[in-house]
């Protein structure tokens, strides 16, 4: 046993903030590999399938795109919150992150690393989801999918990051991080608007980049970029809002 | 001695009420902690889950300061590396298995993972290393948070909440062992508790929290109750009424009472309960009436006063001015106030 008052060197910063993205990627990554992330992801291949196959059976003609619509609409965004919620424990997610900074770690770093566990098994949840659309959707008589499969991939991974983003920063607020639902409830009210809700919240620029019509009349690029700097700053002010 | 904790008029609430609600408060309370073993009697709502919530740097007190070493536990993590917690609710790294989740804390201390057996052995708990986290009984995984509270690297602070109730370890005493060896080693070790007789039994001084405030403390647990009539239980296997009858004109009992069948205590006996002021002199009553009419007598054990005897205790106290009076709704600090310093500039290392 070592004096209790004797200091140990401590590691040096740079150091514990890598351990501490990394323990919080880690414990994100055990929290989704639970019973309940499975179930939702589970129950979102089901909604594909189903939904891809009775679209089909109505009409081949643009199956594919109500099958994606379908997908895009309800299971990504439903998809992305269950993932949320169970890396933050349906806590609020600055308490979410105690089990590791209790320890002599960072709230915010760990705040960080569990984000990115949920934002990567979020995008590629929702990618698989999208690809598996395409897949079941499509007809004998449709044109060649490939092009179709890449691009509602890489759509629906960067949905399913901004989304993430929102839900993350949301889960910062309210006793057991009830803020999550917000966001989530102002996507489905608002998000399809051609206004400037629409240009800010997920739903609207994944209908633009899936050729529907664009809010405020954004480009297809910027609406990627805005999805891609929603996740990134939304999950950076979450992060930074777990901070001691 | 230089204290190691300092606790300057500090509010704050737990959130361990329903829907995340306050359960209790501590009201401006104020201590100066050095090394050596203390215990915080009192109940939750007392506020000794406020207290150990923001003594581990779980959360910030609302108002006043807190500093271990000079540093705010809740916003500098290097000092929380150096704090060993047990909490009431035990909240281990999400993990697939207890070992795993072992070698994620001690990483993040800043310890390899590499010891982890040897945090679990110590407590003779590796045939929990391959179990889920997740599978783990209560009482199990309060173990588990204790083993690697007492093998914090260095400690500076070791907060315990209720560490001898709930827990599955097969030597229990091993903890009050470690304690008092953390304690000799320089480290300020703090149990919070309802329990005056674990209070006695794990620390050198004790501070009752009453309704917020630190209201008196007790050196061994010397003087926690006021003069409160003693209570033995005899245990006999017949002759229970007789028994009872006979001290009844004994002028030392204050007052007996029988019971055939309790449902605790010794396994087929009935309990005879005596009050007295002294215990003595109730147990050399008991004896000699027992020895009297011819009744064997089994067992005889004291009562040890609960945390109600020491709560009116300390009501009587403030009524009769033995104690400075409740303020409201800012109490006074009573245990050894500390100095209040000027506000330190931002520390190196602290949470960013």
């Amino acid at each position: 046993m070592t004096d209790a008052r004797s200091s140990t060197p401590p590691p040096p910063p740079a150091a514990l903030s890598r351990e501490a993205l990394r323990l919080g990627f880690l414990i994100g990554r055990a929290r989704i590999f639970r019973r309940p992330a499975a179930v939702s992801a589970l129950l979102g291949i089901a909604l594909v399938v189903v939904a891809g196959v009775i679209e089909r059976r109505v009409t081949s003609a643009a199956a594919v795109d109500r099958t994606l619509a379908a997908t895009f609409n309800l299971v990504v965004p439903l998809l992305s919150f269950g993932v949320a919620a169970e890396v933050a424990e349906r806590r609020n997610l600055r308490d979410a992150v105690w089990s590791a900074a209790r320890y002599g770690v960072a709230r915010r770093d760990v705040a960080l690393g569990l984000i990115g566990a949920a934002m990567t098994a979020s995008a590629a949840l929702s990618a698989a989801l999208a690809v598996l659309a395409v897949a079941v959707a499509h007809g004998q008589g449709n044109p060649a999918v490939g092009g179709d499969l890449l691009s509602s991939a890489w759509i629906a991974a960067l949905a399913a990051a901004a989304y993430t983003g929102w839900f993350a920063l949301g889960a910062t607020f309210g006793r057991r991080g009830g803020g999550r639902w917000a966001p989530l409830l102002a996507d489905f009210l608002m998000g399809a608007s051609a206004g400037v809700a629409g240009a800010i919240l997920p739903r609207g620029n994944v209908a633009s980049l899936l050729g529907g019509a664009a809010p405020l009349g954004l480009p297809q690029g910027t609406s990627s970029l805005i999805l891609g700097v929603s996740a990134v700053v939304l999950g950076g002010l979450a992060a930074l809002r777990c901070r001691g | 001695m230089t204290p190691l904790l300092v606790l300057e008029r500090v509010h704050a609430r737990d959130a361990a009420g329903p829907h995340g609600r306050a359960r209790g408060a501590v009201s401006a309370v104020s201590l100066a902690l050095g090394p050596g073993t203390h215990a915080v009697l009192g109940a939750p709502e007392d506020g000794t889950l406020a207290l150990f919530d923001i003594l581990t740097g779980a959360r910030p007190p609302q108002r006043g300061r807190v500093t271990l070493a000079g540093r705010d536990p809740a916003r500098a993590p290097l000092v929380r590396a150096r704090i060993g917690a047990l909490a009431p609710e035990p909240r281990l790294p999400s993990a697939p298995t207890v070992g795993a989740a072992v070698r994620l804390a001690l990483r993040a201390r800043g310890e390899t993972g590499a010891g982890a057996d040897a945090v679990l052995d110590a407590l003779g708990l590796s045939p929990l290393q391959a179990r889920s986290p997740r599978s783990l009984a209560f009482a199990e995984a309060r173990a588990v948070e204790l083993a690697l509270a007492l093998s914090t690297p260095a400690p500076l602070l070791v907060v315990l909440h209720e560490p001898l109730s709930d827990l599955a370890l097969a030597h229990p005493a091993l903890v009050a062992e470690r304690l008092r060896a953390l304690a000799a080693l320089g480290a300020c070790v703090v149990v919070t508790t309802s329990s005056p007789a674990d209070a006695r039994a794990l620390a050198d001084r004790v501070l009752v929290l009453h309704r917020g405030v630190v209201a008196r403390e007790s050196i061994s647990g010397e003087g926690l109750v006021l003069d409160a009539p003693i209570e033995l239980t005899a245990w006999v296997r017949e002759g229970a009424r007789g028994l009872a009858a006979a001290l009844s004109r004994r002028v030392e009992v204050r007052a007996v009472a029988w019971e055939e069948s309790p449902e605790s205590g010794w396994p087929g006996a009935a309990a005879v309960r005596v009050r007295g002021d002294r215990a003595e002199d109730c147990a050399l009553a008991l004896a000699e009436v027992a020895v009297e009419i011819g009744v064997e007598i089994e067992a005889i054990e004291q009562r040890p006063p609960g945390l109600a005897e020491v709560r009116a205790a300390t009501e009587v106290m403030w009524r009769t001015a033995a104690l400075p009076p409740r303020p409201a709704p800012a109490p006074a600090p009573v245990a050894a106030p500390a100095p209040v310093a000027a506000p330190s500039p931002p520390e190196p290392g602290g949470e960013s």
